[in-house]
This record gives C-alpha cells, structure tokens and sequence, in this order.
C-alpha cells in the first residue's frame, strides 16, 4: 500500500503551482519527508506509526490519523446500522424460507436473495434515488442530518449482503431440520416453529456468525459506493477524495485503521464462534 | 439435463442471445452508436430509439449493446486467467502439501485480508485506467478465490482410493494431478467460474462507476451509468437501461451457476429429471 501510493505520482507536482522553481519543490518534498530513499521512508513510517502518529494531510494540514478518526463514527454508525438491518430481515425470511422448504416462501425468497446477490450496488442507490426522491419526493437525495438521510443509504448497502445471509440462513436451517436432536425436539411435542426458532436457529449459528462477520468486512467495499453516491462524508469517501488528491498519509491512515477493524472482526467473529459452540473452546493452546 | 430447470434453461437463452448480439455489433450497430444528432437528444424510451437516446442525441440501445460487449469479454478474459492462475496453484498446494502449501496458503490469507474493491481502486488509480490494467488488477484480486476453493479440493480428493490406486501404480505427482484431481475437481470449478462472471462484472462496473476503470472513448456499462447519473432527473433512462443489463447478465450466470452445481455433482442429478 505504501509503495502503491509513493508510486502513483509526485505529489510536489499537484500541490505546487505549475510554474513553481525547482528549489520550492526541493523544500515541499525535505518538509514532508519525501526526499529520502523509499526503504527509509518506509522505516520512518512504520516507528511513527507505533507512537500512533501517521504523518500530516498533505490536504488539510493536519494529523492524519485525525482526520481519519473523525470520519470513522459516521462510517461505523452506517456499516452497523446496515449490519444489523441485513441480519434482522435475513433471519426472519431465512426461516421463513426453512419452514417449508420448495413452498412458495421458500422460492420468493431464493429469488429475492438472488436479485440481492445480482443487483450492482451503484444502480441500485441511484434506482433508490430516482424512486423515492426524485420521483415520489418522500426522502432527501444526499446529505446527512436527520433519520431520513439515512434511508436509502441503509437500504442501499443492506440488500446486497442480506440476499447472501438469508440464502445462507436458509440452507444451514434446512441442513438442522434432519438433525437427531430436531426429532427429538418434536418427539417432546414442540410445534414445528418452535423446534426451528430454539433448536435448528442456535445450532445454525456458528455458521451465520461467520458469514455476518464476512459481510462486515465487505460493508468496507460497499460503503465506499453507497457514501460517494449518497454524499455521506465517511471513511469511504475520504478514501475516494485522498486517492484522487495524493494524500498518502489519509491514505495510508484510512487503510491501516480498515485493516485493525478487519483484524478485529475476524476476532469478534471467531470469539462468537468459539461462545456458541463449547466444543471449539477446549483444546486452548494458551 | 438442462430441460430439468426453466430458470437456467432461460438464463442460458438469455445470455446466448444476448451474448451473440453483443460480440457482433459492431457489425450490426452502424452509425447510432456514434453519430450525433442534436434534433434527437434525449429523446423518451418507447419512441424512435427502443431506449431512448443520450445527450448526444446517440441511441442508447446500440450504446448499450457495444458496452456489453466489453464488459462481456474483460468478465469472460479475467474469470479465465484468475481460474488458470488460481487453480493450478491451489491444485499444487492442496495435493503436494508440505512448503508449497504453506507458501501459497500465506499468500492467500494476506491477500484476503483487505477489502479488495479498495485494493482495486488504488492499484487503478495508480497503473492508470485502461483495459488491460482492468484485466490485471482483476486478475489479481480475484485469483484467490480459486486457489481456496481448488486447494480444498485437492486435499479432498488426494484421499479418495482411485487417487491412491493410481499412486500406488507408481504414476507421477503431474500425472495424478492431472489425470485424476483435476477432473475430479473440474465440476465445483466450473459453478465457481460461472459465479465469478458475475462477481466481476459487478467489480468492473462499480470501479468504473467511480471512475477508476474504463475510459471513454472505450465503453463499459459501469461507465453508461456513470454518465448517465448526470442527467438522472430529466432522463431516467440513462441510468435505468445500463444497469439493468449488468442485473440481467449477472443474474443469468447466477442462476446458471446454480443449476452447474447440481447438475456437476453426480449424487444431485436425480433432482433435475
């Protein structure tokens, strides 16, 4: 990543003026370290980066990691909203779907999730727009600031993942169904919908937690469409905005906090796994 | 076999039809694609021009068909490179084992790490947009997932006794690979590949939507859309028709993907008769 961005252009050249002498540009790269052999800068880079110091915005002059941090509640707030919005209405179609398998639920739900996994995430916020704000003038185009600001953006970035969670929903319930302990819920007398909802749903767990933590780390790729589109100013768009301005330390910031949180994910998802499921908890190597 | 599922029976069509349309217009299109006539810019869907017409006055619908068209073929080049690439190397790693497994599963897990559209989008904006750096960057962030899925594979199969018979006969670790795992495998590659279309040209629009793929004067349905957003008020159609085609082309290999997966596992045919 670090030698990605020192090789798309020389940022001398786009925050100068045109016309500016060889020795400004010899001072704009001495002042922002630019000057040194890559290996070095790389070393200089990755002690700073422990003392949490990223370098400053070549754009707004200040620290990076700031300007980054700043970004990222509006980020998490969209991300988790849409989390928890996919996950909701996966579950209920899921085993809705798992209910009665090949029935007409179940195939409207197929299809649904397959528009879901189809759709391209783009044209879908813009039909979204063209729909409800142009056309039939209930919600704000773009912006943030109120609940309805956060509509479409919401529906945008959830519908994609919550065709995947529910077909996932689906197939790991219908897998239970068969399970030993499922005729034995029956045998006991539970109704069919409660046999599902306490038995089949928590022994399926495992498996969607790990597609939802799957999912959240994709919402870093959806997130950057949705917030371009919708002008919701987030991590996602900054990533845009310091790509195209040659801001490397937002650049490098945005990235580097990206890949904590997906670290993190991964360790939430696998300390959830481990939670659900005691089998996985015994053989700890610590 | 196929006459067992309408759903991807009408995929198949659709795409064929469609697919051939695309890779022939040049011959078809003629001079809407290009000629502008400002008497008929943005004219309506349903009038002279099926789709309407852009602000250029050009019909949007043999726009439409010539974008497909290299939308189509770069999908169609990248799924078969990263299915090369990735399968042959999760093909060695799965069934040697030892130091090469090691390597190329280390390999795999950093590059899954990072959300790869983002990784993508800065190695676009870097290597400069233009097809065949699309080519590369899509190979490159999509190979892995056929090195996992062939890796898993592999090591399936390396225990199944027609695979130790052929070993025990003295053949080569090449020859097994090939003679054996490979076919073996080649039904779960093929659902992957066919779902792979789709996943890329999902990518390959996004990344041009956001301006760091496809340039004009080279064409792509993500860039129809982008250009279209402009006048998305006064004229819906401009984005409404492009991106309903990526949706109908991705869906297609979807439901065609689905029905590969049955009808590739010999235990699961019974279900399309």
């Amino acid at each position: 990543m670090f030698l990605l961005a020192r090789l798309s252009g020389d940022p001398a050249a786009l925050y100068l003026p045109l016309m500016a002498p060889d020795i400004m540009r010899e001072q704009f790269r001495a002042a922002h370290g630019l000057d040194k052999p890559p290996a070095e800068q790389i070393a200089v880079f990755v002690k700073n980066a422990f003392r949490g110091d990223m370098g400053d915005s070549l754009w707004q002059k200040r620290p990076a990691l700031g300007v980054v941090l700043e970004r990222l509640p509006l980020t998490l707030s969209l991300a988790c909203g849409a989390t928890a919005l996919c996950m909701a209405l996966a579950l209920l179609l899921g085993a809705v779907a798992a209910l009665r398998p090949l029935g007409w639920a179940d195939r409207l739900v197929s299809a649904a999730s397959l528009v879901g996994i189809a759709v391209p995430g783009f044209w879908l916020a813009l039909v979204l727009i063209m729909a409800f704000s142009v056309g039939l003038r209930w919600l704000p185009t773009s912006g943030m600031g109120t609940w309805r600001h956060a509509v479409l953006p919401l529906t945008a970035l959830a519908w994609g993942p919550m065709g995947k969670l529910a077909q996932v929903v689906r197939c790991t319930l219908i897998e239970q169904l068969f399970a030993p302990y499922m005729t034995t819920a029956r045998a006991k007398g539970a109704s069919e919908r409660r046999a599902i909802l306490n038995h089949a749903l928590r022994n399926a767990l495992p498996a969607i937690v790990t597609v939802v933590g799957k999912i959240w780390v994709g919402m870093a790729n959806g997130a950057v469409v949705v917030e371009t589109i919708y002008g919701w100013p987030g991590l996602g768009k900054l990533m845009v905005d310091a790509i195209e301005r040659r801001d490397f330390a937002v650049t490098q910031a945005a990235v580097l906090v990206v890949a904590v949180l997906v670290v993190v994910a991964n360790l939430g998802v696998d300390l959830c796994c481990a939670m659900l499921d005691r089998r996985l908890m015994s053989p700890l190597p610590f | 076999m196929l006459r067992g599922d309408k759903a991807a029976m009408l995929a198949l069509v659709f795409l064929v039809a469609f697919g051939l349309a695309a890779a022939l217009s040049p011959i078809w299109v003629g001079d809407d694609a290009l000629e502008l006539n400002f008497d008929r810019r943005l004219s309506p869907p349903l009038g002279c021009y099926i789709m309407g017409t852009d602000p250029l006055g050009r019909c949007l619908m043999s726009r439409v068909f010539i974008a497909a068209r290299t939308s189509l073929a770069l999908s169609l080049i990248v799924v078969a490179l990263s299915a090369a690439f990735g399968s042959t190397l999760g093909l060695a790693a799965g069934y040697l084992g030892g130091w090469p497994d090691a390597l190329a599963t280390s390999a795999v897990d950093a590059a899954m790490g990072f959300p790869a559209l983002l990784l993508a989008m800065a190695a676009m904006y870097i290597l400069g947009p233009s097809v065949p750096n699309m080519v590369a960057v899509l190979t490159f962030s999509r190979w892995i997932l056929f090195a996992r899925v062939a890796r898993a594979e592999a090591m399936r199969l390396k225990q199944a006794g027609y695979v130790e018979a052929s070993r025990a006969a003295g053949a080569a670790d090449g020859w097994v690979m090939r003679k054996h795992v490979l076919p073996g495998m080649a039904g779960v590659l093929a659902t992957l590949a066919a779902m792979e279309v789709a996943g890329v040209m999902l990518s390959e629009s996004t990344l041009t939507f956001l301006g760091m793929g496809i340039q004009p004067p080279d064409v792509s349905l993500g860039l129809l859309v982008a250009q279209g957003k402009e006048y998305m008020n006064s004229a819906p159609w401009l984005v409404l028709f492009p991106g309903l085609v990526v949706f109908l082309l991705a869906m297609s290999f979807c439901v065609l993907a689905n029905w590969l997966a049955v009808a590739m596992e010999p235990a699961q045919r019974w279900r399309l008769r």
